[in-house]
């Protein structure tokens, strides 16, 4: 062996990496040779130095993070088939077929997820350009796919607030549209965030939230439950109220609601942690995306599916889910409303639905598994872009396009073994200090 | 007679996991929750945005155990999920343009301690003597003064004990290329703790 050989294996040395023949076969270089021996001693010196450095304790894991693992342990279950002990298998769990899955992963892989977001930024631009053609009806101005929020300063004068396209627009209620959209708190632009609270909250919502969103769902009767005066039921995405996001998902989810064959624990939990969109990473990651409105219709026709399971119209509950899903939530509000969908799939004895918007959940599978490319996964039985309740194309959730390993210093890129699962951005609720994220969300932004 | 957790391989205790039984992952977690937070702790310095980002990391892993494919270690996947983790903490933190609340007073005075600070702080061993402070507040210095490439590698190497062939899955590289970075890393700490490495002796 020479000592260019023997330099290169004396790390392996240092370290106990080398078989035992060629561990044997370098120490008898090293005893022959002073440099090679003066190259081991130094590494070893400096081993023996850094080793003072004793490990720090690691702090105990949360109770909720170990509510949230009793919980995943419970949902883990529902999985694909695997070798688990009878006694440990859930006889109850829905098994997703080998085709179903092959669908999911293709759904999942790179091409299909950006294809994905510039047909869906499309939709953006498509829905920016139609805005003013869906304005006013009198009290309520379209603003998605179904979601109506009053907006009692524009005269009715265009047509339903339902419509989705409006061919012969006047340029009256495009000028109308245009004040409003520099007044009105439903930014398309670069309006930041923080100014939609008040005028929200206080002017241009004079009616509940979840009372205006019934709208579109007319003819489903049916008492609104008791929502919360004032614009706190909103889940606002403004990083302001990212504090009051835990509140303000409870009310969302009404606690007399439970899912269909899920985990009340992990329902709880999911829903109550702060929104992926207040995630000061997702901001640095995509600073130019502007925030939209389509936090607001998500929500809203969340809180309606909500309110329909209540009242044990699953049916429209279904709608009402998917149509959310369409519009864009963010990560951990996709699962939630994908888990409440599979619990109100399974009561109205959809099964096979249901097996296939639970394993849109697991993320994961395809080709596509680079850990920081969390992709909204497009769940295989989500609600497509021509849902009812949802006329207009739905609103590219562009804020959670991934973070990009491109963005990466190159010394230090994250490759990721292909093989590795793909863990979503979803967080439990308690991990994050939200409120002081606030000003930098802000200043990220721009 | 029922196997303990503690006697399965981290696979394992996944695969139990998968199929409903909780204490696994807290197997796991209790298993690997210290050497992968000092590898956070020592990438990114600050204990109170380590214990958040090993949190986050064990969520990710929690969520992503569904899929868990044999074909890497569990600990391979754990360290990817943190060191991806770490990489958007340090890019959040480069595209900070002004003090946020969140980190008021700058990198080097967040709420509480430096990394070298929360060590002594932390092991009662280390108080012993003095002189056995300053010798770790120079290694520490020195280990976050490395160029992070070379750092993360001397961390998942020297503190995680993690065999190079893995290092090279998680960070994406060579395994020689892992090698001559562990070699770089560990010549500049040879450099920078020379004046010490009496100090060292002196402990050992």
């Amino acid at each position: 062996m020479d000592c260019d050989t023997c330099d290169e294996l004396l790390l392996d040395l240092v370290y106990g990496e080398l078989d035992e023949p060629r561990r044997t076969t370098v120490q008898h270089h090293v005893d022959g040779c002073a440099a090679c021996r003066g190259s081991l001693s130094r590494l070893r010196r400096v081993r023996q130095a850094v080793a003072k450095v004793g490990p720090t304790e690691a702090p105990e894991p949360s109770p909720a993070l170990l509510e949230a693992i009793h919980a995943a342990a419970r949902t883990t279950a529902v999985g694909p088939p695997r070798a688990v002990t009878p006694a440990l298998e859930d006889v109850s769990a829905p098994r997703t077929p080998a085709w179903l899955r092959r669908v999911g992963e293709f759904a999942m892989r790179r091409q299909v997820a950006m294809a994905a977001v510039f047909l869906l930024s499309i939709g953006l631009g498509l829905r920016l350009v139609r805005l003013p053609g869906n304005a006013g009806s009198g009290d309520a101005v379209e603003v998605g796919p179904s979601e109506v929020i009053p907006a009692q300063e524009v005269p009715s004068s265009s047509g339903p607030a339902g419509r989705p396209e409006a061919p012969a627009r006047s340029l009256a209620p495009e000028r109308q549209d245009l004040h409003r959209a520099t007044t009105a708190p439903r930014p398309h632009g670069t309006t930041p965030q923080r100014a939609e609270g008040p005028p929200l909250n206080g002017t241009h919502a004079p009616a509940p939230p979840s009372a205006v969103a019934h709208a579109p769902l007319q003819g489903n009767p049916g008492p609104a439950p008791t929502t919360p005066s004032g614009g706190d039921t909103l889940p606002t995405p403004a990083p302001t109220v990212v504090a009051g996001s835990s509140a303000n998902s409870n009310q969302q989810s009404p606690s007399n609601v439970r899912l269909g064959g899920s985990d009340p624990v992990l329902e709880q939990l999911l829903p109550r942690a702060p929104a992926l969109n207040n995630d000061p990473y997702q901001v640095a990651r995509a600073p130019e995306q502007p925030p939209s409105n389509a936090l607001y219709r998500w929500a809203a026709l969340e809180q309606q599916g909500d309110e329909f399971t209540s009242r044990g119209q699953l049916d429209q509950a279904i709608t009402a889910y998917r149509a959310a899903l369409a519009n864009g939530p963010d990560e951990r509000h996709r699962t939630a409303i994908t888990l409440r969908l599979v619990g109100v799939l399974n009561r109205a004895n959809r099964g096979e639905e249901a097996r296939a918007l639970s394993a849109s959940l697991r993320p994961g599978g395809g080709s596509n598994n680079d850990l920081l490319n969390a992709l909204p996964s497009p769940p295989p039985g989500a609600a497509p872009p021509e849902a009812p309740v949802a006329p207009v194309a739905p609103v590219a959730p562009v804020a959670q396009v991934p973070p990009s390993a491109n963005n990466l210093p190159p010394s230090s890129a994250p490759r990721v073994n292909p093989s590795l699962p793909r863990p979503s951005l979803n967080r439990p609720p308690t991990m994050r200090r939200s409120v002081n994220n606030a000003p930098m969300d802000q200043s990220l932004a721009y | 007679m029922r196997p303990r957790l503690t006697d399965f391989t981290d696979e394992g205790l996944l695969e139990r996991f998968r199929a409903g039984e909780a204490r696994a992952f807290e197997e796991l977690m209790r298993r690997h929750r210290t050497p992968i937070y000092n590898f956070i702790l020592r990438s990114v310095r600050h204990p109170h945005t380590s214990e958040e980002l090993l949190q986050d990391t064990w969520i990710r892993v929690l969520q992503g155990a569904a899929d868990f494919q044999h074909a890497s270690k569990f600990t391979t996947w754990a360290y990817t999920v943190a060191r991806n983790l770490c990489i958007d903490h340090a890019r959040k933190a480069s595209l900070r343009r002004h003090p946020s609340l969140d980190e008021a007073r700058g990198r080097d005075s967040e709420q509480g301690p430096t990394l070298g600070e929360s060590l002594s702080d932390a092991s009662p061993a280390v108080d012993r003597k003095v002189i056995g402070r300053e010798l770790q507040h120079r290694i520490l210095s020195a280990i976050e003064a490395l160029p992070s490439d070379q750092r993360e590698v001397f961390l998942l190497r020297e503190y995680s004990n993690l065999p190079f062939k893995d290092i090279a899955e998680i960070v994406g590289a060579p395994e020689n290329t892992v090698k001559s970075r562990m070699r770089y890393a560990l010549e500049r700490l040879q450099d920078a703790l020379a004046e010490y490495e009496d100090y060292a002796h002196a402990l050992g």
